[in-house]
């Protein structure tokens, strides 16, 4: 067998997994065992990849100028799909986004064997794949240049989208498919259009590889503009979510110093009345006193200081609204969470009960509870609250509806989604009048092991 | 269901006994009421077929909490609600595994609230017994004591708290038997009981001291059925 023939399939292999690579890489997490199944996987298909000549040989021996080329095709796109089935192996990724990065990947290493492996070493320069190692030299360079270029381009992009861009459902994968059909079959009719449909390179016609080119560039022009449409989209969920934070914790620092202000200023008349006051007032005007500083006592405390900030100002809140909320918290167990994650999974499950209970007209079912406790291994955060009308749920979540807009689900996804990061998992639910959310999350048993001996030595 | 309502100040508990009995008619239910004015009285007298214990936190002699660490050392598993003057009280309640509490005054609504959710845990620690032909005879088994059932070829092994049994029968069948009993399938073989499972690592769920494996499909509902049964939702 010609070195030349094993040097293209090995090149196309190569070439593709590269640059199939470049987009995951920077895209998806990588899985455990990473390396080793990489590698072991590319030497497989290197292994599968040169073998074609054996069999292009085996099936050019029957002389059927159509099955050579039914059997070229099918090989290729066969090639196609392990390369895809091998990201999948090793990254953590949907089926719907191998998909979508095979096709970006496929499109690269195309525009590159165009220009270089058709119009150079087929067309202009017909002589160059006789020096092989020019050729090969060629090929490298030229390759490391353009995938550089591509890497610039993408990569910033795909590390955005946190791993992922599309989910598994039926729609997304036909779509998917569908475009990479495409793609390989204006590839393959480039390619035939480019040899006028002869079976060597007598005739070449460049509008073949014009069109070929043209088209891969035309995906990846497409892909280039997915990725800044749904980072865009993100950026955008992100700022909206930061202002109606802001708008929501400046409506309440003002309610609380407004309240402050105002049970310091009864304070001030209380103890100008405490001075006048004789002897059998007295009693009645200390109380009144210290009936204003009470507004602290409600303020519960726990162990945990993040727990203690959200606590604080909630409370307050709550108390000016009427809305009771009874606690029940083991603090020790949440510090494996980071602060931030504390902060925005706590802060979000109150916010969401404070939230619905505030429209319920009945101002006595105003009422929630608020449970943080732990197992040897999970830990649990549950809130009950009154609503008033049927809730619709969805995969565990209610669905916003019209009436109620209020950015119930974002917080419900950002609380799910942490729930998920530490392993753990989310579900609500409505029985009568009250919605209940469920948090579980399994606690890992190396804090468990330092919380122990903590609580030894105490 | 069987109620106790503990707490000296008679006015908090002819409230409290007005709270159930609507509670009780609202929702057609029969709960028997039992009132104890003397937390001693009641922990001497004290029976395991509570289901509910209502307790006050300030309390002469005895305290609440006091008192609901003494109960926890005879029945570990009946459910339990405080009632309270002071929030900063009650907070700590996890310690004896108190699900909720009131705060004085208590309202109606305030009392549903906690008393729905003591129901849901109450429900889901129901039990019943079930009589399996072991290759020993017949053996009389609560389900509460199935740690999970393991399926081998035609037959099922009973892994208990008490020892293993094994019968002939058929997967399918137990798990509609047991449908009611938080027990779900983590793969074709295993069908566990969610009250043992210790630690949820990847693909493994430790249930008692055996490490079974989580199908991958099976993963996302076990997740939601376990989290389900940790808030007692049905």
């Amino acid at each position: 067998m010609e070195a030349l023939s094993v040097f293209e399939e090995l090149r196309f292999i190569i070439e593709l997994v590269v640059a199939e690579q470049l987009f995951v890489w920077a895209f998806a997490e990588r899985k455990r065992r990473f390396w080793p199944v990489f590698i072991s996987g590319l030497i497989g298909l290197i292994l599968i990849a040169i073998s074609y000549p054996y069999l292009q040989s085996y099936v050019s021996s029957y002389n059927d100028v159509m099955l050579t080329r039914v059997v070229s095709i099918s090989w290729y796109i066969f090639l196609v799909i392990l390369t895809l089935i091998h990201i999948k192996l090793h990254y953590v990724i949907s089926w719907s986004d191998v998909l979508f990065m095979g096709i970006a990947g496929y499109s690269v290493q195309h525009i590159e064997y165009v220009v270089v492996n058709e119009i150079i070493a087929l067309g202009l320069w017909q002589d160059l794949p006789n020096h092989l190692f020019l050729y090969i030299m060629i090929c490298i360079v030229t390759t490391a240049i353009w995938y550089y270029f591509i890497v610039k381009v993408f990569a910033s992009k795909l590390k955005a989208c946190n791993g992922q861009l599309y989910e598994d459902n039926i729609r997304n994968i036909l779509f998917f498919l569908m475009m990479l059909i495409v793609l390989l079959n204006t590839a393959f009719l480039g390619q035939y259009l480019f040899i006028n449909g002869l079976n060597n390179y007598d005739n070449i016609n460049y509008f073949g590889a014009t069109y070929d080119l043209f088209s891969s560039g035309l995906v990846l022009i497409v892909q280039y503009s997915i990725f800044r449409i749904s980072n865009l989209n993100r950026e955008k969920e992100i700022v909206k979510q930061l202002l109606y934070e802001r708008q929501k914790q400046y409506k309440l620092s003002k309610e609380n110093i407004d309240m402050i202000n105002h049970k310091c200023h009864d304070l001030k008349h209380q103890i100008q009345a405490l001075r006048k006051a004789n002897s059998e007032d007295l009693e009645e005007y200390i109380s009144d006193v210290e009936e204003s500083i009470m507004i602290y006592d409600n303020v519960l405390k726990t162990e945990n200081e993040v727990l203690n900030t959200i606590l604080s100002e909630k409370s307050l809140y709550c108390e000016k609204h009427h809305i009771k909320l009874s606690c029940i918290i083991d603090a020790n167990q949440l510090d494996f969470m980071g602060t931030q994650d504390i902060y925005v999974l706590l802060g979000n499950a109150l916010d969401n009960a404070i939230e619905s209970v505030i429209q319920n007209k009945d101002k006595d079912k105003r009422v929630i509870s608020f449970t943080i406790s732990a197992n040897e291994s999970f830990l649990s955060i549950q809130t009950n609250n009154f609503v008033e009308g049927n809730i619709k749920f969805e995969d565990g979540l209610p669905v916003t509806t019209k009436k109620n807009k209020a950015y119930h689900g974002y917080g419900m996804k950002s609380m799910k989604h942490l729930a998920e990061k530490y392993d753990g998992s989310m579900y609500t639910s409505q029985e009568n009048e009250i919605f209940m959310l469920q948090i579980m999350i399994p606690i890992p048993a190396e804090f468990k092991g330092i919380l122990n001996e903590s609580q030894l030595e105490n | 269901m069987k109620v106790a309502i503990v707490d000296d100040d008679i006015k908090i508990t002819k409230l409290l006994s007005e709270y159930v009995n609507k509670y009780e008619k609202l929702n057609n239910m029969i709960i028997k009421l039992s009132i104890f004015h003397n937390p001693n009285e009641f922990l001497s007298s004290y029976t395991k077929d509570y289901d509910l214990i209502i307790m006050d936190i300030e309390m002469p002699g005895l305290n609440g909490i006091e008192t609901a660490k003494e109960l926890r050392q005879i029945d570990a598993s009946v459910v339990l609600i405080f009632v309270t003057n002071m929030a900063q009280y009650a907070i700590q309640g996890y310690e004896v595994e108190a699900i909720d509490y009131v705060i004085k005054p208590i309202s109606y609504a305030d009392f549903t609230l906690k008393i729905q959710k003591a129901i849901r845990y109450i429900e889901r620690n129901h039990d019943k017994k079930i009589a399996i032909n072991s290759q020993d005879g017949v053996v009389n088994i609560k389900v509460s004591d199935i740690c999970y059932i393991e399926i081998v070829r035609h037959y099922l092994i009973y892994h208990t708290v008490f020892g293993e049994y094994t019968v002939r029968g058929v997967m399918k069948e137990t798990e509609k038997n047991l449908e009611n009993y938080h027990f779900i399938r983590t793969n074709h073989c295993y069908l566990v009981n969610l009250k043992y499972v210790s630690a949820i690592k990847g693909n493994m769920v430790k249930v008692g001291k055996d490490e079974l494996p989580i199908s991958r499909n099976k993963k996302k509902t076990f997740m939601v059925a376990f989290t389900r049964y940790m808030g007692g939702m049905n």
